[in-house]
């Protein structure tokens, strides 16, 4: 074959096989992710339970690490407690540990995942991790996802997907969740994973590098990420949100103030397309110092809050309702308020779950000098009997 | 669990990087090719072996850089070619062509993917024709001007992206990775500059 020969060949064979790509291409990406809606599951939400708040400490008295960021999930052997534990906040070789509680007592933790297993299962340089929050996939498996820096700094975050097919007793490799093109950097966890239709999963996240933003994340069934949407309309926004699906084409979610955000208060968002558009967030009047709520879907008509009800400090937890809309709230009780004999206590980063119905968990961390994760359970009859007082004390 | 194929393409960046880099280095003492291979063969194995924390400096680097796109791989390639031949490919059409499409996307990209806009573009590649239809249209071009290198590296890419061969199922990742991007705005600043040495002195004028 003479060289004009070869050359006509290779022009040829480079246009068929673009012409043949550029047309799949186009036939993947116009067809591909196919539209969703919201799961909606509405609890029943039975008035039941004692009236007492049931307290416990999950971690060890002896813990001396940082701990932080718990979150909960519900197994047949009871409730499954994990968090993450350095020996300061963003600390090298980190763990994501786990507790069990069988209704009386808690189990001594075992280690989910450490930096170094991480490391090896992604086959990337793991420095720190944070952030659990556990999904229940089916029956038996149990999906967690948490945060892993690579380099330095919460901003250098990616998500990382454990899963376990025998309801948290063993895990298997780690698995990067790959949302952004530039080093795969920067988002983290911290609120529980909603259903979409089509078996596919709504992960609320946040971007932390340069703007803080919350981001709803799209799972398709292998938990790889198949779109991304930016929350709030822009802006510098809040973060670490909590969406409540209200229909299956509504929802609001709960937005973590920034620091210099005023005022200090809950911030809210709304979409009305199943999460492709969010609307601006708006203040609503529930103070916040600046740290994560926790929402659940309670009955047909309302969401339960666990928050800290003050605009500076997290300084206690408490519940409250809100309406569908997030237009209207009612406090219903303390669940737990700081020790001023402890200098620096908090009781930060609630998280709040309906592990039976008409029974409430929540989840959360004291740090140092305290390097506690406690726990507290109360039930539907206490939430009701409390709202009635808060009602006539008002 | 990672497969080899992934575990090589995690570290094919920092691989080529620090070969080129350091073959680059040894081109200003004048080295023969063959020295210049050793060198950055050195080199790699040098930042295995040196630690820095409890981890190699290798590692660092490969945590720092991820995978490479297809058009990352083939700039990288070039880079490191370069670095131990000598000879320079700025000055070719294809090449200016080619960083210029790369710089341009990672501008349209990179900023609003870091939060430094209110829109992120990122989305533009899980779906919908606009991405795609750019990408065809730079083909179309390409393929025009006889740039098969171009070509060749954007159709890798895509089969990638059909196959989804990587983690990502997002486009962009396939086309550009922060890498490419800058050793593309490196290889333009290089050319302006040598544009500006080289520019021609005007005549000077005569004074009657």
């Amino acid at each position: 074959m003479d060289r004009r020969t070869t050359r006509t060949l290779t022009t040829w064979t480079a246009i068929a096989c673009s012409i043949v790509l550029s047309a799949l291409l186009l036939y993947k990406m116009t067809n591909r992710v196919e539209p969703w809606t919201f799961v909606v599951d509405v609890p029943q939400a039975p008035v039941r339970g004692n009236l007492q708040i049931h307290a416990a400490t999950i971690t060890p008295p002896d813990e001396k690490d940082f701990v932080h960021g718990p979150s909960l999930i519900q197994t047949p052997a009871g409730l499954l407690a994990f968090w993450y534990r350095a020996v300061y906040e963003g600390a090298a070789n980190a763990e994501i540990v786990s507790a069990r509680f069988d209704g009386t007592r808690w189990s001594p933790t075992a280690v989910v995942k450490d930096s170094s297993a991480v490391t090896r299962d992604i086959g990337l340089t793991v420095k720190s991790l944070a952030n659990p929050v556990a999904f229940r996939r089916s029956a038996n498996d149990i999906w967690l996802f948490f945060a892993a820096s690579r380099l330095s700094g919460w901003a250098t975050c990616e998500i990382i997907l454990v899963r376990s097919t025998d309801n948290g007793q063993t895990w298997g490799p780690a698995q990067r969740l790959y949302a952004s093109p530039f080093l795969n950097m920067s988002h983290l966890t911290k609120s529980l994973p909603i259903r979409l239709s089509g078996d596919r999963i709504a992960l609320p996240a946040y971007h932390e590098m340069n703007r803080k933003y919350p981001i709803m994340l799209v799972l398709d069934s292998n938990g790889r990420v198949v779109d991304k949407v930016r929350m709030g309309n822009g802006g510098t926004v809040g973060y670490q949100p909590a969406i409540i699906p209200t229909s299956p084409t509504t929802a609001i979610a709960f937005v973590r103030r920034l620091n210099s955000f005023r005022p200090q208060s809950i911030l809210i968002t709304r979409t009305t397309d199943a999460g492709r558009t969010w609307t601006p967030v708006a203040p609503i009047d529930l103070p916040n110092p600046g740290g994560p709520i926790a929402a659940i879907r309670y009955d047909e008509t309302r969401i339960l809050l666990a928050f800290n009800d003050d605009p500076k400090d997290e300084s206690n937890v408490k519940l409250a309702f809100s309406n569908l809309d997030g237009t209207s709230f009612r406090r219903i009780g303390t669940l737990v308020q700081v020790n001023d004999q402890v200098k620096g206590d908090a009781t930060a980063y609630p998280f709040l779950l309906e592990s039976e119905p008409g029974q409430f968990d929540v989840v959360f961390s004291r740090p140092p000098p305290q390097h506690v994760i406690d726990h507290v359970r109360v039930s539907s009859a206490w939430i009701e009997q409390n709202l009635e007082r808060s009602a006539e004390q008002k | 669990m990672m497969s080899a194929v992934d575990y090589l393409l995690d570290r094919s960046s920092a691989v080529l990087l620090v070969f080129a880099a350091a073959a680059a280095l040894s081109h200003v003492l004048r080295l023969s090719p063959a020295k210049r291979i050793a060198i950055g063969l050195i080199a790699i194995a040098a930042a295995v072996l040196i630690p820095i924390s409890t981890r190699s400096a290798f590692d660092w680097i490969v945590s720092a850089l991820e995978r490479p796109s297809a058009p990352g791989l083939l700039l990288l390639a070039l880079f490191a070619i370069s670095a131990v031949t000598g000879r320079r490919f700025d000055g070719g059409s294809e090449f200016r062509f080619g960083t210029a499409m790369l710089v341009l996307a990672g501008v349209l990209l990179y900023p609003g993917a870091v939060g430094f806009l209110n829109y992120d573009p990122y989305a533009l590649g899980y779906s919908g024709y606009v991405l795609p239809l750019a990408l065809v249209l730079l083909l179309a071009y390409a393929l025009f001007r006889r740039y098969f290198f171009i070509v060749a590296a954007l159709n890798v890419g895509i089969i990638g992206f059909l196959l989804e061969a990587g983690r990502s199922l997002n486009l962009w990742d396939y086309v550009i990775d922060p890498l490419a991007w800058l050793l593309a705005i490196g290889a333009w600043i290089t050319i302006a500059i040598a544009a500006v040495i080289r520019k021609p002195k005007p005549a000077s004028s005569v004074v009657a």
